[in-house]
């Protein structure tokens, strides 16, 4: 090959030259040679080139999400939706022993299958930071956020509709009440949390359940609220659109109206949003559905407040973004993220 | 292409072959070799794994349904790509109708990668890899999947053009502009010659 056109080459055009970026990811014998010329011819370039490659191979260092755990299932679903339109090639021809086999695992899988469509409770479990839209049986969907859980018994035939929240989720509840003056049981749909039972017709609406507290925004429609604990004030309360409702076991209730309610549901973009926070109800975002663990070198730190909107798509840029608004100094490791003062 | 690259290929068009005429096997091959990296790539536009394996399913489905009627793509991988790619952005925009209520331009669906920290253990190269990160989140979203399908998957302009659906030029022009920026940043920094000595020296070390 001709090394005179990488004379004048910039660390641009090696990166825009194929043969140079194919080199760097995938080296044959030949390559090593091939720069090693060019760098002796022209002893200016030797400097761009390791520069390049160095770019090159840096930005390759990422995470890789393979999510082979689920390979198998994903495998099975594709299999079943084309057994179900019977669009399946024929059974290719199998040797006595496997039909055997296979006769076996038919009748096992039978007795599976029998099992497995009982009624049975349903638990979806969210990691740190990975967000789950759960189908409910009604058509119903819930966005659930990371570190959240979620049951419900997957048979909601003329039962009323029950799940069972911890963490967080925004509803998207499917109206199926007719006559709002006679509701059949089956037609109510209910929210357990640890402090307080929800009851929906059909709405919009989100739920933050964390450490026995638990904050209700409503988007659309109407959802009443029944407080577990007989102490608080008030046994239950109707919220209407933009209503945001926060009750702990026990204690107050407090209730504001949020001007654009829509936004408590930004989580479900993966955005983090923020309005006149302090660092503790910051971190406390940070550790519930993330899973960092922030320590602050002392405790008034927690008290700092950022006035007004942050709204930032991940937690690297907010972390970003408290250092640069308020007096701290931020250190990450990993997981663990310490806030001391800025001296 | 690499040898062992042209070998791959030869077998994913083989497979290819297979699966048209309707063998299972084949079939479940292709899933087999390409569900880890169509789940990477798809990650990069959602963190939603719902959304991700509801669209491989779709993908698997359609091509099996449809085998007889599909072309011979010159690369089995970039087609499954391109289809995946597609088939995600319609549900995430179905999606975003749902419970999106700001005026965002519907087309503009994120595509963001996370790097590796615990593999680097070099200090220079840690900090390279802030600044390219820095750097590479100032782009739009679709520069950044440019520059993740040339560097990370070892793309050309033209494949890239064809799974992004945009025209060869315009990769080009996207793919510049991204560079221009890149270097200025690295210029900036005197860190990229010590880099530089650094690797020199790996270099004639060897």
């Amino acid at each position: 090959m001709l090394t005179s056109k990488y004379i004048n080459y910039t660390l641009a055009d090696y990166l825009e030259d194929d043969d140079f970026v194919r080199s760097v990811i995938n080296p044959s014998a030949n390559d090593g040679l091939l720069w090693q010329e060019v760098a002796v011819q022209y002893p200016g370039q030797r400097k761009i080139i390791a520069d390049a490659s160095k770019v090159i191979t840096t930005y390759r260092k990422q995470d890789v999400f393979a999510n082979s755990n689920n390979q198998e299932k994903v495998w099975l679903r594709i299999a079943t939706t084309l057994q179900t339109e019977q669009a399946r090639p024929k059974v290719f021809s199998l040797n006595r022993y496997l039909r055997v086999a296979a006769m076996l695992l038919l009748v096992s899988s039978i007795g599976i299958a029998l099992w497995l469509t009982k009624v049975r409770q349903q638990e979806i479990d969210t990691p740190f930071g990975e967000l789950r839209t759960v189908n409910l049986p009604d058509g119903s969907t819930v966005v659930l956020n990371g570190n959240s859980k979620l049951s419900y018994k997957d048979n909601w035939d003329k039962n009323p509709r029950e799940v069972w929240i911890s963490g967080e989720g925004l509803f998207n509840v499917k109206h199926i009440n007719k006559d709002p003056h006679s509701i059949k049981p089956a037609e109510r749909f209910i929210v357990h949390c640890s402090d307080m039972n929800i009851e929906v017709l059909g709405t919009t609406f989100n739920v933050r359940s964390r450490h026995n507290k638990t904050d209700v925004g409503l988007v659309q429609g109407k959802i009443r609220l029944d407080y577990v604990d007989a102490v608080s004030a008030k046994q239950s309360l109707i919220m209407k659109p933009g209503d945001y409702v926060r009750h702990a076991y026990k204690k107050n209730v407090t209730r504001v109206f949020l001007p654009a309610p829509e936004k408590i549901t930004k989580w479900t973009k993966h955005q983090l949003l923020f309005n006149d926070a302090t660092l503790a109800q910051i971190s406390e975002i940070m550790t519930d559905d993330y899973g960092y663990h922030v320590s602050f070198s002392s405790p008034e730190l927690t008290t700092l407040k950022i006035e007004g909107e942050i709204n930032v798509p991940n937690v690297d840029e907010l972390i970003e973004t408290i250092s640069t608004t308020l007096p701290v100094k931020i250190i990450r490791t990993d997981k663990n993220i310490t806030i001391t003062k800025q001296n | 292409m690499s040898h062992e690259q042209i070998v791959h290929d030869d077998h994913n068009t083989a497979t290819w072959l297979a699966f048209k005429e309707g063998n299972w096997d084949a079939y479940t091959r292709l899933y087999n070799n390409h569900f880890k990296i169509l789940n990477n790539y798809g990650y990069k536009f959602t963190r939603d794994v719902n959304v991700i394996e509801d669209a491989i399913h779709d993908l698997f489905i359609r091509l099996w349904t449809n085998r007889a009627g599909l072309g011979n793509p010159v690369s089995v991988k970039n087609y499954l790509f391109k289809s995946l790619r597609s088939i995600i952005f319609r549900k995430l925009q179905s999606k975003s109708r749902f419970v999106d209520l700001d005026d965002e331009a519907e087309h503009n669906f994120p595509f963001e990668i996370s790097f590796d920290q615990q593999i680097i253990a070099d200090e220079e190269e840690l900090e390279l890899q802030k600044k390219i990160k820095f750097h590479i989140k100032t782009l739009p979203p679709r520069q950044q999947e440019i520059i993740y399908l040339r560097f990370y998957e070892g793309l050309g302009y033209d494949e890239i053009a064809d799974i992004m659906e945009i025209n060869v030029s315009s990769a080009y022009k996207l793919i510049y502009k991204a560079f221009d920026n890149l270097q200025d940043v690295l210029k900036v920094s005197k860190l990229a010659i010590v880099l530089a000595l650094y690797s020199c020296f790996c270099v004639n070390n060897r």
